[in-house]
C-alpha cells in the first residue's frame, strides 16, 4: 500500500530532469506558439521540414546592440533567409524589464533593418523550455525538428567580432546551419552563450 | 562716413605675436596631442592606468589597469577586456587590440561570488625617449538587471 506514494515520488523525481533536458541537442525542439509584434501567431511546428534558427533577443542589451550593429548578427538572418532558413527572434523579457514590450522591439527591428519576426514571450515559458540564459542565445533546429545547436552566435564574447577566442572568428550558429544544409553532422553543437541575462519575470 | 581707425603700435605688436604663435617653428618636432587622463570614472565604475618604473628601451614592460565596479555593479569577467592603443602612444603594443590579462581580484562586499576590483596587465615595449601609453580600455560591468559595455580613454606617460 505504501508503495504507490513512493512510486509517485519516483515518477516526479525522474520527470523533472526529463523536462529540463527537453531542449537538449539531438532531442525534439519544444514546440511553441508566440505572437509577433503585430499580434500574429507564429507556430514553430509550421516550419517542420525547414531549418529554423531561434535567436533570443533584447534590444536594450548592449551585447545584442553590438551584435546587430557591428557583430555577427548584422546580416546573418538575411543571409540565412536567402538559403531558405527560417529565423525567429524571441524576446522573453517580462513587462517592465529592459528591452521588453512591442514598441522597443519594433524600433530595434526598424533601426537594425531586421526582416524576420520578433516574437514576444513575456511569460518566459518558451525561453525556459529552451533553457535560454542569455541575449543573444542561438538555437538551431534541423529540418526534422530536432535541436542541432545551442549556444553563442560566435566565439567573440564582446559581441563585435573583435576578440575571437583563439584568434580566429568562428560563427557557430552559421556554421551549424551550413553543416545541416550540407547534410553533415553539426561539428560544434553546443557552446556557452555570452551576453546579458534573459530578463525573465523571475 | 565710414573711416578706418589708424592701427596703433600695441595692436601691431599683438598681431605679430599672434602670427608668430600660429606659425609652426621649423626644425621642431610637432607638439604631441595631449594625453587622456590616467583615471576615469562614472557612476558604475572607475578605471585607472599606471605605468611601471623604471622603463628600459626595448625591454618588455607591463602597465597596470585597475578596474573598479561600484553602485551595485560587478565586473563582467566573461567580457574580453582589452586596450585599443591610439596614435598618441609612443610605445609598441602586441596589436591594435591588446587583451588585458586578469591579475588580482577582490570580491564585492557582501557578494563573494562577484568581483568588484580587478587588476589587469597591459603588456608593451618602450622605445627611447618619452614613453606614452594612450588608448581606450574596453570592459563590461553588470548588475543582476543589466550589463554595460564601456569604453573609456586613458593615458599615462613616463620620462626615460
Amino acid at each position: 500500500m505504501t508503495i504507490r506514494p513512493l512510486a509517485a515520488c519516483l515518477v516526479l523525481l525522474t520527470a523533472a530532469p526529463l523536462a529540463a533536458t527537453a531542449a537538449e541537442v539531438g532531442q525534439p525542439a519544444p514546440d511553441f506558439t508566440l505572437s509577433d509584434l503585430d499580434g500574429k501567431p507564429v507556430r514553430l511546428a509550421d516550419f517542420k521540414g525547414k531549418i529554423v534558427v531561434l535567436e533570443w533577443f533584447n534590444p536594450g542589451c548592449p551585447y545584442v546592440v553590438a551584435a546587430h550593429t557591428k557583430g555577427s548578427l548584422v546580416d546573418a538572418a538575411a543571409k540565412a533567409s536567402k538559403q531558405g532558413v527560417i529565423w525567429l527572434a524571441i524576446n522573453s523579457g517580462a513587462p517592465g524589464k529592459q528591452g521588453a514590450g512591442a514598441e522597443l522591439n519594433r524600433k530595434a527591428r526598424a533601426d537594425w533593418k531586421i526582416g524576420h519576426p520578433v516574437l514576444l514571450d513575456e511569460a518566459g515559458t518558451v525561453g525556459k523550455a529552451y533553457g535560454a540564459t542569455n541575449t543573444p542565445h542561438l538555437f538551431v533546429i534541423d529540418a526534422a525538428g530536432k535541436l542541432a545547436y545551442r549556444g553563442a552566435v560566435d566565439n567573440s564574447p564582446d559581441g563585435e567580432r573583435a576578440s575571437p577566442q583563439g584568434g580566429t572568428l568562428v560563427e557557430y550558429a552559421a556554421a551549424a546551419v551550413d553543416d545541416l544544409r550540407a547534410g553533415r553532422p553539426v561539428k560544434v553543437s553546443s557552446t556557452k552563450a555570452y551576453g546579458c541575462g534573459v530578463k525573465y519575470a523571475q | 562716413m565710414n573711416t578706418l581707425s589708424p592701427v596703433t603700435a600695441p595692436t601691431r605688436l599683438l598681431g605679430l605675436a599672434l602670427l608668430l604663435l600660429a606659425t609652426p617653428a621649423r626644425g621642431l618636432e610637432p607638439v604631441p596631442a595631449s594625453l587622456p587622463p590616467s583615471h576615469q570614472e562614472a557612476t558604475a565604475w572607475a578605471v585607472t592606468l599606471g605605468l611601471p618604473t623604471p622603463l628600459r628601451a626595448g625591454v618588455a614592460a607591463t602597465a597596470i589597469v585597475q578596474l573598479i565596479a561600484r553602485a551595485g555593479h560587478h565586473i563582467n569577467l566573461e567580457y574580453p577586456v582589452a586596450f585599443r592603443p591610439d596614435d598618441r602612444s609612443t610605445v609598441t603594443f602586441g596589436g591594435p587590440r591588446v587583451p588585458l590579462a586578469a591579475g588580482a581580484s577582490t570580491p564585492c562586499p557582501g557578494r563573494a561570488a562577484e568581483i568588484c576590483q580587478q587588476t589587469l596587465a597591459l603588456p608593451f615595449t618602450p622605445g627611447a625617449g618619452l614613453r606614452r601609453v594612450s588608448g581606450t580600455v574596453l570592459f563590461s560591468v553588470c548588475t543582476a538587471e543589466r550589463c554595460l559595455i564601456e569604453r573609456t580613454a586613458l593615458g599615462a606617460e613616463a620620462s626615460p
